[in-house]
This record gives C-alpha cells, structure tokens and sequence, in this order.
C-alpha cells in the first residue's frame, strides 16, 4: 500500500499542480442561487437547531429529530422547510461537483460538507454520526 | 527520484526477474495516474464548504469572507 | 342486595378456622348484575351489624372491561339494618387503591357510592336499585383520560392524557327492558403525542353522547362525537378549531366493534358517510366503506391534499369545485377508491398551468387496472392558452398510460402520441411522443406577452424517455420556425422539478428568415437567412451557464442588407454607439447597407461570453463583412463581454425583456 501512495504522489508531481491551486469553483449562478436559498432560509431554521427539533445528518443533509420541540402548529411548515433544505442541499453538492467537471465527486463533496456542518456547528445543537444524535 | 531508487534495488536481482519488475512497475505506474484522475481535492472541497457554510449561517467569526471570490474567476 | 340473587353459584359457608377474626365467610363461584360479572367471589365480614370486612373477587367484568383481582375492604361494613361500607379502600389489578363509602338504604334500596379516584376526582354514584324504576347515576368530573382509554394497545404510542368529565345515567330496567346506559363525557385539556411528535394534539375538547344497552352478549347503541376545539396534527395534516362531527351506531361484541350509519361531518368540506369493522382487542381496521358527495374541494385540498405535499417540499397547488369519493378499506389499507370531480379548476400556485372546468372521473383499485377520464374546457400553460380536451388513462399498480390525444394550443394542436409510465423494480419510468402542429406565430407571441413574430412553429418530439430523474430525447427535436428549423439534439433535461433543473442540449439552426425575426423588435432590420450551431449548452434552472454558439448569415443566393438602425444595435451590443460616428459622415444618408456575409460566436463559461467573429481583422474580428455599394462592415473589439450584461444591452436595443434570462 505504501508504496502504491508513493508512486501516486510521484504521478501526482508528474501530472503538474493540477490541482495544486486547491480551489474549487463555487461561483456558478445555479450554486449562488442555491446558496442565496439556503440562507433565506436559515433564519426560519436556526431557532429549531438551538431547540433541538432539528439536527445536522452525518449524509450532510437536515433532520426533524424531535418534532415535540417545535409548537403543534408550526410542525407541518417545518417538515416543509426541511424537505426544502435538503432538495437544495443536495442540489448543491451536486452543483458543486458539476461545475468542477467532475460528477463522480459529488459524494465526496456531500461527505466533506457533512462534515463542515457539523464541525462548525454551535454549541447545543444536535449533530449524528454513526445513526446516533449527540448535542454539540 | 523515488522510482529510479526502486528500480535499483530490484536490479540486484536475476535480469529476467528485473524485465518483468519493470514491467509491473510500470504497469503500477500507470495505475497510479489512473487513481490520479479520480483524486478529491479534499482540502479544497473543505475549504469551499467552510466559505459556503459560512455565508448561509452568516458566521462573523468567518473571517475570510472575501468580496471577491476564489476560483476561476475571469 | 336485589341484583345478588342472580347469584348463579352454590354458596358455601365455611367454617371460621381460614379466617380467625371474621365471623361470616361467603363464598360464590360467580355473581352477576346488570353490566356486571364477578366471579370467584368471597366475603369475610365481622359480623351482620358492623365492624371490618373483606370482599375479594379473582375477575370482574364490568360494562364488558374485565378486571383481575378485585378487593374491597371496608373498616365498617354492616348489612342490618342497613348496608354500609365506611372507611373502605377499593382496588382492582392496575386500579386504586381508592377510598370508597357507599350505603344503601330503605325499600327503595337508594344506594349512594362515593369513589375518590384521587385527591381531586371523585365519582359519586346514586340511585335506586329496587323500586318501580331502578336506576343509577354516575357523576365525575376530570376523570383522567387514561383512566378511561386503559390499556387499549392502539393508544397506547401517543400516550393520551386528558380530564373526562363524565355524567352517566343507568337504567338497571325499564319496562322489561334490557339494561340501558346513556352518558356524556366530555373531554377537556386533552392531547396526545408520539414519540416523533408527528402524531399530536393539544387543548382538544369534544363531547361525546353514548346511548348504549345489552343486546345478547353484546352492546349496541349510537355515538355522537362532537370535536369542539384544539389542534390536531397526523403526519402533516393539521386541523385547527374544530366543528366536525362524527356519528355512528355501533355494536360491540366480543370480538369486533361495528360501525354503521357512520357519518362525518368535516367543517366546511361536507359529509362522509360509511361503515366500519374494528378487531375489539386491538383496535385494528377490519373493513370500511366511506362515500362522501358534493365535498368542496377547495378546503379538501388545503387540509388534506397539499399538506403531504408541502411537507414533501412540492410546488403547492390550489383546487376549486366539487368532489365525490368513494372509498374500501381493508387490513392491507386502502382496497379500491374513486373521485368524481365535477366543475373543478386547478391551478399551481406559482402561475404555471391551470385547468377550468375540469370533470375527472378517477376510479383506483390496488391489485387492479382501471381506466381514468379526465376532459377540461379551457386551461393554461404558462401564458399559452390550453382548448378544451379529453384524456383516457389505464391505470394498474405498476402501469399509467395515457390514451393517444391531441390538445387544442391557440389556432393548432399538441397532439400526444404517446404517454406512458412504468415502474419497474419499484422505481417510475416514463415515455413521451409528440408533435405540434404549426402554430401562428403571431397568436403565439401575443399570448406570450412578446413583441408580434410573423410565421409559424411547429415540433416533433420522436421520444423522449424519462428514468431516474433525467429526462432525455432520443433523436432529434425538430422546430420549424421562420421559415426555417431548429434541430434538437441530445437533449437532457435533470431533475425538472427539482429545485435546480438542469438542461443539456445541442442546437442547430438553418435557413431561418431573420427578416421575421427582425422586424416585430426595435432592433432595426436584416434581411437574409441565419445558420447557427449551439452546442453544449447548459441551463441551470433554466438560464444558460454555458455554450458554444456559432451564427453565421446562410450559404446560398438571397436578398441580404441590413438597416442603420440594425447596425447601431449591433454595435450597441458591443458596447459602443457606432451610430454616431455612422451619422457623421456621408454614410448616414444610406438607410440600408449591403452585405456579403454575417457571423458572430460566443464561447459562454463562467458568465462571460468570449466573442468571436467572420475572421480578424485590426486586432478586431469582422461581425459584418459589407457587400455592394455602399459596403459596411462592423469589427467588433472587446472580445470578453460579461453575459448578464450582454443581455441587458440586448434588452434595451431591443427594448424588450430578453427571452433568456
């Protein structure tokens, strides 16, 4: 295995700094769009982070986790709201994978946010890693 | 570099062994740029989360929320 | 005790050595009174005339709910010459301890019980038990719901909690009658919850009215709900106030519980009818039939349809008219169902499509094919409006299709050859063949809110397959339009009705008449014919994020000149008013110019458009190679335009909202 990584990186060094500049393009108008979206929405969805009603997946996505911390009668709009987010999540990761030119990557992209949203998560929020929520 | 050191090392052993070493290792070569083609740039995909992470949570403490954005810009 | 001589056992008196300090032992292998069965009964009591006693039963069913181990031990029990029971303690498995004193007194046999079922509920029960009339009454008030509901196993997951207070009356006989019971509970503060929170209520009132008697072994009587007040959440529909009532006669048995002449009276919508068939012990559906006529739909919709839609995330919609349904129901869920629209209208919300006076008849069986109907008088796609048409469907579980039909648009048609849907190892597939019949331009711009086109349009789509989300064309999309075609190729459309549609294509245009192009914009005017070539184009919800585009004027002989005014908005494109310049000099006496050939590219990534012209001339590249006397030919300079502002110049020299955004 060792040395498979060697002769990778020395490829890697042949290949030139492809990747070198380690940028991705994020400024599409469909990914501007999806982001200026989800931070519409964030004002609607913050205070149900804080109450513990939704929590952040390990798949990178959103989760109604406890219904029961959100008033009966918003519940319904914020199954709505989740099932918003969660469309233009995943359009983003995929966004983001396809104006890079490479679609195959969109499960890497999603698994690398994942793991941004939980890591830079405030405090008492509810994130999940292995099926299991755990507060921040 | 790395590969002309390990070519030597097989050296030491029986010629026709080394004919076919330097074929596998060849053929590990070029397996090795296949791999490159799929390499994530996981620091740069990081970095691209935060930025965005950072603008939808609007985080002050995201410091490098710059005006003009990285990446291919014109 | 009057309803003690049904006593349906020997009694045996047993000797005082099992229990030293009672002087009386009885024992019954089972008593039975109106509503009530006890079996293995005992009585241990000090004496006849007072002191402790100790009644103890191994089950009891009362009212049909069956209680194990019932103990009733009062401090002092007498029977002459009066019964009473004072300091007692009543309990039952699950049940109590409760402090209890009763009596009974006179001819009558008036019997007076108070039960205290917790320092706040106390229930009182009077009455006579002998006499002409024998009755009872039973008075509490905030009776936890709990306490009532017991250990019913579909209740149990929301764990419901409420207070009761219930007023019942018992009429032991009646003109030899069997026994009759009539009560009204009525619930206050009630909710319940699952653990998700998904299934809730809250600050629910409703009263009840029950009028119940022994039939046989079982019950039968009549239910009056009525839902007064609160909030109620299943999934994602949530109801609010209240108003609907629901009736029904029912019997129970040992078994099952039946519902018939059930009615439903939903707030605003109308009225379901129907019957059903509930397992007893576990609460479960047998069967059920529900019919409803002359429901309105609107408020149908908006409580019970678009909710699992917009929890979904879906385009909300809006529904008018009237709807019948008919629905079965058996243990595996909804069995068959059909809905009868009549007169209805529905509208996306964003302004999409609409359809009027829709008539539908939908009938939907679950292990069956069926054929569906649907005719709509007028509608609307986008701004183009829809003539009245008539749609036949097959449906079966695994298998939509649509009968070949042609819609009326404006003066032609769209005529559908094929739609079909398909599920196959569980995920849908869909098929699509159409063509559209050529279409006035004039009548199409006009009720496009565009400026007046001459000519016609008309399409073939060969087929267009849809599968996992993407919808793709096989072969070519042909579009006749001014004159000429406009051929798509590898057309790709993904997710459509995501948040973020994303379009795939490559386009070639040939032989199209700029001059009908031309001349409804204040462009100015070209007279000739245009080819062109777009390949990879992109749009990402539905405006371009990339291309590679080509037009250049048509091979061939034909008129070619193009007016001042065209070149002034040709160069206004680039930035710069050449007009002026033009006027200046003795050009500007010439309306139109000749020219030999026209030819602009642009190369679209990342929202600059890079130019590119006939061939290069001066650092510039020619856009319009003059012709004839007097020859003009404009060289375009700056060859990195920014797209959006591309498109605002177009817009303004065109001085309308451009077709692309």
């Amino acid at each position: 295995m060792k040395t498979v990584h060697r002769i990778v990186l020395l490829c890697v060094m042949y290949a030139g700094a492809v990747w070198a500049q380690g940028n991705l393009e994020i400024n599409t108008p469909a990914i501007s769009q999806l982001r200026d979206a989800m931070q519409a929405r964030h004002a609607q969805l913050a205070p149900h982070y804080a109450s513990g009603a939704l929590g952040l997946t390990a798949d990178g996505r959103i989760a109604l986790r406890d219904a029961n911390a959100v008033p009966l009668a918003q519940r319904q709009a914020v199954q709505g709201l989740v099932a918003q987010e969660n469309g233009d999540r995943d359009a983003l990761y995929r966004e983001i994978a396809r104006a890079n030119g490479h679609p195959e990557w969109e499960a890497d992209i999603r698994s690398t946010f994942a793991q941004r949203w939980i890591g830079r998560a405030q405090s008492g929020w509810y994130v999940q890693s292995g099926g299991q929520w755990s507060r921040k | 570099m790395n590969r002309s050191h390990t070519f030597k090392a097989l050296a030491r052993r029986s010629p026709r062994r080394r004919s076919m070493a330097i074929v596998l290792a060849a053929s590990a070569v070029l397996a090795g740029c296949v791999t490159i083609n799929i390499y994530f740039p996981a620091a740069a995909a990081e970095k691209a989360a935060d930025r965005i992470i950072d603008e939808v949570w609007q985080l002050k403490n995201g410091s490098q929320t710059p005006a003009i954005p990285e990446g291919k810009q014109p | 005790m009057r309803p003690l001589r049904r006593c349906a056992a020997a009694l045996i008196l047993l000797g005082a050595h099992s229990s030293p300090q009672a002087a009386i032992e009885l024992r019954f292998e089972s008593l039975s009174a109106a509503a009530v069965e006890l079996s293995d009964v005992r009585i241990a009591a000090a004496g006849l005339g007072g002191g402790s006693a100790r009644i103890t039963a191994s089950r009891a069913l009362v009212a049909g709910r069956t209680l194990q181990h019932v103990k009733l031990e009062c401090g002092d029990f007498a029977v002459l010459p009066e019964m009473h029971c004072r300091g007692g303690r009543l309990s039952a498995e699950g049940y109590g301890p409760w402090p209890v004193e009763f009596s009974l007194r006179g001819p009558q046999r008036a019997l007076r019980a108070d039960v205290r079922l917790s320092a706040e509920v106390t229930a009182t029960v009077s009455g006579d038990l002998a006499g002409s009339l024998p009755q009872l009454r039973l008075v509490a008030s905030g009776v936890p719901l709990e306490f009532l509901l017991g250990e019913l196993p579909a209740s149990k997951p929301y764990v419901p909690v409420g207070k009761i207070d219930v007023e019942a009356t018992w009429v032991l006989k009646e003109a030899e009658r069997p026994p009759r019971l009539r009560a009204t509970l009525a619930l206050r503060d009630g909710r319940f919850g699952s653990a998700d929170g998904l299934r809730a209520a809250d600050s629910l009132s409703a009263v009840m009215d029950i009028d119940v008697q022994r039939d046989g072994p079982d019950w039968r009587g009549t239910l009056v709900t009525d839902w007064r007040g609160g909030e109620l959440l299943w999934d994602s529909v949530y109801l609010t106030g209240g108003g609907s009532v629901l009736s029904a006669d029912f019997r129970l048995s040992a078994s099952a519980l039946e519902l018939t002449s059930l009615a439903l009276d939903l707030a605003g919508i109308g009225r379901l009818t129907g019957d059903a068939t509930l397992d007893r012990a576990s609460a479960a559906l047998r069967a059920a039939r529900v019919q409803g006529a002359e429901l309105d739909l609107k408020l149908l919709n908006e409580r019970f349809v678009q909710p699992p839609f917009a929890a979904r995330g879906w385009p909300p919609f809006v529904m008018q008219g009237y709807a019948d349904v008919a629905a079965r129901l058996d243990p595996a869920g909804l069995h068959s169902a059909r809905l009868i629209v009549r007169g209805g209208h529905v509208s996306d919300a964003a302004g999409r499509y609409s359809l009027q006076q829709l008539d539908a008849d939908l009938p939907w069986q679950r292990d069956g094919a069926t054929r569906m109907h649907v005719t709509a008088a007028e509608g609307r796609f986008g701004r183009v409006p829809v003539g009245r048409f008539a749609l036949d469907a097959d449906v079966a579980p695994d298998h939509v299709a649509v009968q070949p039909v042609r819609i009326p648009l404006l003066d032609a048609g769209l005529q559908l050859n094929l739609l079909r849907f398909e599920r196959v190892n569980g995920r849908w597939t869909g098929d699509l063949s159409a063509d559209l019949e050529p279409l006035s331009m004039p009548e199409l711009t006009q009720a496009l809110g565009w400026p007046r086109m001459a000519g016609s349009v008309g399409a073939s789509v060969p087929h267009v397959r849809w599968r996992d989300g993407v919808l793709s064309l096989d072969g070519q999309l042909m579009i006749q339009v001014f004159g000429g075609y406009i051929a798509v190729s590898g057309l790709q459309v993904i997710e459509p009705f995501g948040t973020t549609p994303r379009v795939l294509s490559d386009l070639q245009m040939r032989y199209v008449d700029l001059d009908a192009l031309t001349e409804t914009f204040k462009f100015g005017r070209i007279t000739g014919r245009l080819d062109g070539d777009v390949t990879g184009l992109e749009l990402s919800r539905w405006a371009p994020v990339a291309f590679d585009a080509r037009v250049r004027s048509s091979e061939g002989d034909y008129p070619r000149s193009i007016s001042q005014r065209a070149v002034d908005s040709i160069t206004a494109l680039g930035g710069s008013g050449a007009t002026a310049a033009i006027q200046r000099t003795f050009l500007g006496v010439f309306e139109r110019f000749g020219y030999r050939r026209i030819g602009v590219s642009c190369r679209l990534r990342n929202g600059v458009c890079e130019m590119d012209g006939l061939s290069n001339r001066n650092g510039g590249f020619v856009l319009i190679e003059g012709g004839g006397v007097p020859a003009l030919s404009v060289v375009g300079y700056n060859r990195r335009v920014d797209w959006q502002v591309l498109l605002e110049r177009l817009a303004r020299v065109t001085e309308t909202k451009p077709v692309l955004q």
